[in-house]
């Protein structure tokens, strides 16, 4: 009986993987692909449900935060407390809190980053007239490239430190390119791209911002681009 | 091969991705307020890089209830454990002087010498008299008693072996040996799921080490091929040697190795076998002489024999079987026997005595039967949990079972419903184990009586029921159908 179960389609088998690397051994079991896409999908459905924007607009935000993920998840707290700031009116209070988080995120990283960052915030703000913030984008964009491009090493110290140079999408498969997971994760900003670009009807803002995003993912993602680090940026201290 | 429903496998993923950004939430809330109170150490580096300790500080802590728990007696087959309070949500416990009587299913006690046994504990006793607590100095100063010497000769007429040597610590056995065997220009296959010591020691010897399949001889063949092809990296020289390194029962799977075909490959391609018997020995086999005897290779064909005692025989340390040039060597060079305290004496008596316990030669036939009852209570309790639904691993006869949980919500879930029940029971979850597979392993022992088993079975039953963590259906009862026939009479 166990066998005639088995059979079914609802039971899949987990071979044990070869990688040693805990952190990033589980992306060769079932599953994985459908639910990062059910992660997508959900946070979509959250910023739908927290914002009251259009379908276009949240994902136009999924698809965004894929590229905005300029300094950790210290932006996520930009764009909500912006957003909040926006839709109460309450503008003048937020934006030198907002001022001085780009300055400390700036200064934890160690990198010139202060003057980049403020220059995005003031062109998002100046373009923020409006009560609707296009959150799903930025997002699951900040998401994403925080933790495949940003965030280096593992998040255990059982293995000394060997990983600790490389970010989680030059760690997967032990750096074998061009596997069929890092296709498939290529293809999902992309997708994300075209939904997103759809939805708002290819308005001027927004497809820009949608563009440079999905540029930016599909880029770091390349094989030409393992362990490259452009200008220095997140390389070794 | 582990089968997982596939609903199972998705909402594990999802849990594990709520956990980590919430972990992930809360660690930026932590640094914006540490923001505010600036620290006076400017210019000192941070002791913890990055994201390392993010798993123990926002995964282990949350649970930590469940892990280490302190007992307060010996761990025999019911043992008292201490109670811990936490006012914090877990990120600090505080002993309580209350005691809990419970069934104990988490310890290392195949044969149940664990506790205080008629025969052992007077002699250890005995020797704690006449030779102290320790011995004060390495085995090559003044450390090897008479009844170290007697232990190194018995410990190799247990195992089939000409000669042995024992060690204070059964992790450092396996860390400081591989060193010593094994330099640069050497190759270590190391079959994937092998014990962290082995590791260790691996990493710390500077030999090439690739990794195999979990037990699959046809893989351990397809890398040994490719190496001697390729030889050493970059100047493409012959190895140096090669030593192919696995254990009798991997300790969380409860798998037996595939010791026959993995021999047959190394002599194939001229290899060593380095066999890790570490929960092998000693619960396995007829005469409890581990692996070997159970899967009939004879003991000539593994070059190095390695086991610890803390398992089976109640004490502590671990033992390494070769030829005696092996052993002569190893005498010289293992910075363990040149530099390590040598195990303490009244340790050494209880081994001992326990092998003279399971050979018979203490007078009794107590060894036969306690190895025939944890055969027997093994055997019992597997098929128990497989009827009533629960997916469990490892093979016949291995007296380590592992309950699959899978999902990281079930694993403090499981452990503290058996704790209010008086069933105290090991859990293990990701780093120790891959990602989706997190499991409560249970370890029976010889002096589990059949009522205790049948507790057991009761209260995981239930409390398999209150997390949902039985994945296959169960197989139907046939005593109702006898009953019924017996009414109409």
């Amino acid at each position: 009986m166990r066998e005639k179960m088995e059979n079914n389609l609802m039971y899949v088998r987990a071979e044990p993987s070869i990688d040693l690397n805990k952190n990033t051994e589980w992306v060769t079991y079932p599953g994985v692909w459908t639910i990062y896409i059910f992660i997508v999908f959900f946070s979509w459905l959250l910023v739908l449900s927290l914002l009251g924007c259009s379908p276009g607009m949240a994902w136009t935000i999924v698809h965004l935060s894929h590229f905005f993920g300029l300094i950790g998840s210290e932006v996520c707290v930009f764009v909500e407390l912006e957003s909040i700031s926006s839709v109460m009116g309450r503008y003048e209070q937020v934006k030198p809190l907002m001022g001085r988080l780009c300055a400390l995120s700036g200064a934890e990283m160690g990198y010139a980053r202060e003057s980049k960052s403020t220059a995005m915030l003031q062109f998002f703000l100046a373009r923020k007239k409006k009560p609707v913030v296009q959150e799903h984008c930025v997002l699951v964009g900040i998401v994403t490239y925080i933790f495949f491009h940003w965030k280096k090493g593992t998040p255990f110290a059982d293995d000394q430190g060997i990983y600790n140079g490389l970010t989680w999408w030059e760690q997967i498969e032990n750096g074998k390119q061009l596997t069929r997971n890092r296709k498939f994760l290529t293809v999902v900003p992309v997708v994300l791209y075209l939904i997103a670009s759809h939805t708002t009807d290819y308005e001027n803002p927004m497809l820009v911002l949608n563009t440079i995003a999905v540029f930016v993912l599909v880029v770091a993602k390349f094989p030409h681009m393992h362990r490259v680090r452009i200008f220095g940026i997140n390389g070794e201290h | 091969m582990i089968t997982i429903p596939y609903l199972t496998a998705l909402t594990t993923y999802f849990s594990y991705g709520l956990l980590f950004a919430f972990g992930q939430l809360r660690d930026l809330f932590r640094r914006i307020i540490d923001r505010w109170n600036s620290s006076n150490l400017q210019g000192y580096a941070p002791i913890c890089l990055g994201l390392e300790d993010f798993y123990i500080r926002r995964l282990y802590l949350r649970i930590q209830d469940c892990f280490g728990r302190p007992i307060a007696s010996a761990p025999d087959a019911w043992f008292d454990v201490v109670e811990r309070y936490s006012n914090d949500h877990n990120k600090t416990l505080k002993r309580t002087d209350k005691i809990r009587r419970c069934l104990n299913l988490g310890s290392y006690n195949y044969l149940g010498f664990a506790a205080a046994d008629e025969y052992c504990t007077p002699r250890a006793i005995e020797s704690l008299k006449k030779f102290s607590a320790s011995t004060c100095s390495s085995r090559v100063d003044g450390g090897t008693t008479t009844l170290h010497a007697e232990l190194d000769e018995c410990v190799a007429k247990f195992v089939g072996k000409p000669a042995a040597l024992v060690f204070g610590m059964g992790y450092v056995t396996n860390s400081a040996i591989i060193p010593v065997l094994i330099g640069k220009g050497g190759l270590i296959l190391s079959d994937s799921l092998n014990h962290s010591s082995i590791v260790n020691g691996a990493r710390g010897s500077g030999a090439t080490i690739r990794v195999f399949q979990h037990n699959t001889p046809s893989h351990l063949e397809k890398v040994l091929r490719e190496q001697i092809a390729e030889g050493q990296p970059r100047t493409h020289r012959p190895w140096k040697k090669i030593i192919v390194v696995v254990e009798g029962i991997y300790s969380m799977e409860g798998e037996l190795c595939k010791l026959p075909e993995i021999v047959a490959v190394c002599k194939k391609y001229k290899a060593y076998v380095y066999l890790d018997e570490a929960h092998s020995i000693g619960a396995v086999g007829k005469t409890g002489r581990g692996v070997c005897e159970l899967l009939g290779v004879d003991t000539a064909d593994v070059d190095i024999m390695m086991g610890t005692f803390t398992k089976s025989f109640g004490s502590c340390g671990g033992y390494i079987a070769g030829s005696k040039q092996l052993i002569q060597y190893l005498k010289y060079t293992c910075p363990a026997h040149l530099y390590g305290t040598s195990i303490s004496p009244p340790a050494a008596q209880q081994i001992l005595s326990a092998i003279k316990v399971l050979l018979g030669e203490d007078g009794s036939s107590r060894g036969a039967q306690k190895l025939a009852r944890i055969r027997e209570n093994s055997n019992f309790f597997r098929s128990e949990l497989q009827k009533m639904g629960f997916e469990v691993l490892g093979d016949n006869d291995s007296p380590v079972m592992p309950i699959m949980l899978y999902n990281p919500s079930k694993i403090p879930a499981f452990s503290r419903e058996c704790l209010k029940q008086n069933v105290a029971v090991v859990v293990v979850g990701f780093p120790a184990t891959p990602l989706l597979l997190s499991r409560a392993r249970i370890c029976i022992s010889a002096s589990h009586t059949r009522e205790d088993l049948a507790r057991a079975l009761e209260v995981i039953s239930q409390v398999g029921d209150l997390v949902g963590i039985k994945y296959f259906p169960a197989a139907p009862k046939k005593e109702h159908q006898e009953d019924k026939m017996v009414k109409l009479d």
